[in-house]
Formats: structure tokens, sequence, C-alpha cells
């Protein structure tokens, strides 16, 4: 089996697990802090409220991917490697269209 | 039978999940013709550079070992990538072009300080699509406090130069700019810098201890505070503007919120984050030897796995690197330290796990969790995003 493919195995096969056993008990981590979900809960409660289109399902994964790894577009994969160095950018990866700057509709 | 396929299975929690390759940093070349003062690069002054062997041994391992999904990118980096030159870069497309599968996307990227731009950079960026990171700090007299030359020059004129440049052709950029304590007190010169000179879009990387430098000016009391004040600033002077510049950070956070859901988080926290899970990020030097997670970590000596470096693309490949004791204590210390985040850090929600290099050079171990860079580039900014959402929401209401 290719590396690759093991990889997508071994994902498909952790993410059904995750799902099978996780149900309520991996709903959230073990220290999320029910009042700090709830304040994210809320903000993106203000943030739809004001007509910014919520992301689909695929694009939620995306969105939330991205920033953990600090991928934000429209730079693209930019990492915030290490004092102004580590800047791979490029701006074709574009993230869902219509929803744009949550900000303008923020404030 | 059993044992085995339960064992294949169960590996990727203990190890964190490999790839699917998203970026291979390449060092063109060591050497940097600046000399910034809070430079993570032990070796810039060398001048040593990666040879067509190396680069084609890269990008044939990487097409080979089947790491790559549909598409990834490349960057040109650690070190001052224009400084090898045009030719250097004409040859490694031709390199990469007689070998890359037909269904293989690649792209490329430089980070640069911009001092070396000159027409035909510019012509021949276009005509390749590099997409381009300049490392600018803001105004002169910020900028210059910190990127020099070897003889202490500032280089904010040239990096301006260069900006102008790929603003007269018509290439799209983006910025990087490094927040140090004096940083912190200019905001209103910073955000006008960038809106009057015509760039939109910014990352402010606050200033990190890591690799050849050993301290930071942030790591003050008070700082978190100072950066507090900082980036509302930034934010409110945005909004002033209407919205005309894409702050990363800012985008970063917003982008956790809309998001996030707790079984989402749950999902992407097997698969890893780029940084922390392997081979999402291939590094490999001007030598050919190579490493993953976190790029600053390559080469440079970290107890007790001594030079973080997993193999050489001329020698090894990457599934037999895979298999390795050196990578799976690794990566076994990273998962060790994702699980301290996840069990005791609230913002693990919208952070995934920090930075392994942050941690190690931090903390001394993979095997642990908050640092200075989390407080300050995670906690601090997403309290500011959030507390800006609840601001404008609770306006709104009232």
């Amino acid at each position: 089996m290719s590396l690759k493919n093991q990889i997508r195995f071994r994902k498909m096969i952790l993410a059904l697990c995750g799902l099978i056993f996780g149900g309520v008990a991996l709903s959230d981590s073990p220290n999320a802090s029910p009042q700090f979900v709830n304040r994210i809960k809320k903000a993106q409660n203000d943030i739809f409220a004001k007509g910014t289109k919520a992301p689909t399902a695929s694009e939620a994964d995306r969105l939330l991917a991205q920033s953990w790894s600090n991928l934000v577009d429209p730079y693209g994969w930019v990492n915030a490697w290490a004092n102004g160095g580590g800047n791979p950018s490029w701006s074709n990866t574009t993230g869902p269209a219509g929803w744009g700057n949550a900000w303008s509709n923020l404030t | 039978m059993k044992s085995k396929l339960l064992d294949f299975v169960l590996r990727p929690p203990q190890i964190g999940s490999a790839g699917p390759l998203e970026l291979l940093v390449l060092q063109p070349t060591p050497f940097c013709n600046l000399n910034c003062d809070y430079c993570y690069l032990l070796d810039r002054g060398s001048t040593s550079r990666m040879k067509p062997d190396v680069i084609e041994a890269a990008f044939r391992e990487v097409f080979r070992s089947g790491i790559v999904d549909q598409s990834f990118n490349v960057v040109w980096h650690a070190g001052e990538p224009m400084v090898v030159g045009i030719p250097f870069y004409e040859e490694m497309l031709r390199i990469v072009e007689g070998i890359k599968p037909p269904s293989v996307g690649v792209s490329h990227s430089f980070q640069t300080n911009a001092t070396l731009m000159t027409d035909e950079w510019c012509e021949f960026i276009k005509k390749h699509h590099f997409k381009i990171g300049v490392s600018v700090d803001g105004p002169e007299f910020i900028h210059d406090l910190h990127r020099k030359t070897r003889s202490g020059a500032g280089t904010h004129k040239k990096v301006m130069a260069g900006i102008k440049l790929l603003q007269k052709h018509r290439i799209p950029f983006d910025t990087i700019s490094v927040l140090t304590g004096e940083a912190l007190g200019h905001p209103d010169e910073i955000f006008n810098f960038f809106f009057e000179n015509g760039i939109r879009n910014v990352g402010f990387n606050v200033e990190e201890r890591e690799g050849g430098h050993s301290s930071s000016s942030l790591e003050k009391a008070g700082t978190a505070e100072r950066l507090t004040q900082f980036m509302s600033r930034i934010y409110d002077l945005n909004v002033t503007s209407g919205n005309r510049l894409n702050v990363r950070e800012i985008t970063r956070f917003e982008r956790a919120v809309m998001g996030w859901s707790a079984l989402r988080a749950k999902v992407l926290r097997f698969s890893g984050t780029q940084e922390n899970a392997p081979f999402k990020i291939i590094n490999v030097g001007w030598d050919g030897n190579f490493s993953t997670f976190s790029p600053e970590l390559l080469g440079v000596d970290v107890a007790p796995y001594g030079k973080f470096t997993f193999g050489n693309v001329l020698t090894d490949t990457f599934s037999d690197v895979m298999k390795s004791k050196k990578i799976r204590d690794v990566a076994l210390a990273i998962q060790n330290g994702i699980r301290k985040c996840e069990n005791g850090c609230k913002y693990f929600s919208v952070c995934g796990g920090g930075s392994p290099a942050n941690k190690i050079f931090e903390n001394g171990t993979f095997d642990s969790s908050e640092t200075m860079h989390c407080r300050l580039h995670v906690q601090t900014l997403a309290e500011v995003v959030l507390n800006k959402i609840e601001t404008a929401a609770s306006v709104e209401e009232g």
C-alpha cells in the first residue's frame, strides 16, 4: 500500500472511530471551557446575524483547518514562522465566495 | 492479523497522522544579504547553494513517495531566495517539469526581503506565477531598528524600492511584519504606512525566541496588554478605513469562529495542524538534509534528538524515515504536548496545539504546552477578535 493510501486509510479509520465512539463524550475537548465555547457560539451567531453567509460544512472544515494552521486567504499558506520569515504566500486558495470580509458587516 | 490491524490503526494517534504534503520548504541557500538582529537562522553567512541533483532528488522523492494528494506548494526560503539569481530557478523549473506527474499541481513562492528586486525578476515572477511575500516591519524608523545590513545600515529604502517594482508590475504580494517591543507602541504609524503605500495584505508575527535568536523584546511583563492595545487599534483604524487592509491575525480568528464546531474540532484534532503532523510540511536544506514539522527546526541541535534532520533526499526515502525511531520519538513527544494543550488550555478550540518549534525553544521540550508565542499570537489575539465581535454585537443590540 502506498504511503498516501496508508495515510488515507488510517485517517478514514480514525475518523470513523471518532464518530462511532466519540458521540457526546467527544463533542468537546476535555478542557473545553463552557464559557469559552459559548463565546465562540455567540460570536458565530453575531456574525451570521449580520448577514454574513454561513459557510457550508466543507467550507467550515477548511476554515477551521486553515485557522488552526494560521493559513489564511488571501495569503494562502501563510505560516507564522519565525520572525518575519517563512511566509509562503500565494493567493489561489481562495476561501468560500460570498462572505468576504465579515468585519465590514459587523461595525 | 487482528493485532497487526489494530496496531496499524492505532499508530497515528501516537505519532500523529502523516501528510498529505501541503508545503515543501526548500532552502536555495542559507545566505541572506541582510543581517536582521532577530533572525533565527544560524548560518545565514554561508554562501552554500542547493545543487541541481538535490533539487531533482527532493522533487523526485516527493512525487515517488505518494505523499502528495493533488497539489502542494513550494516556498523558497530559509535564506534570501533571490540571491541565487534567476538562472537557478529557471533550471529548477526545467527539472521539475521533467519529472512532475501531470496530475500533480505545484506552485512556487518566495518569502523575500525584496531588496534585490529588479524588472527582470518581476518578469520572471509574472511569467511563472510565483507568489510573493515581503518582509517589512512598517515605516523606516521601525523597520530599520532591526532589519539591517551586515554593516549596520538600514534597509527600508531598498525594501520599498522592491515593493514599488512589484506594484509597478502589478504583482500581488503580501507582507509580514515582526512585532517587537518598540513596534507595539506605534500602531497608527504602522497602519498608515501600509495604507498609504497601497499594501493591503498584512500579517504580523510576534518576535519569537528560537534558533539563533535567544531572547525576545516581548518577554516582558505587560506585553500582552500592549499587544491587545496594538491590535485593537489596528482593528479600529481598519474599520475607519473601510476595512481596506486584510490583517491576517484578524482574519485567522474570525475564520476560527466561523468554522468552529465541537465535532469539527475533534475530527481536526486527529489530522493535526501543518506544523505538528508529520509530512504536511517537508523542509529540505541546501545540502539535501530534510525534516518535517516546524521549518525553523531544520538542522538545529535540539536535545535530546541532536541535529533536527531525519534523512537526506539523496540517500533516504520518506517511507523509511517514517519508520525511524527518531521521527517516532519526536512525533510522540509532539503529540503528548498537544494533549497537554488540549487538556489544559481553553484556547485549544481555536488553535489545535501550538507550534513544536516554539515549545522546544521556549520550554526545552516538545512535550509541553503554553509558550510566549501562544500567549501572544494565539490567546491575546483571539481575545482581541472575540472582544471586537462582542462589542459590535452589544452596540447593535443596545
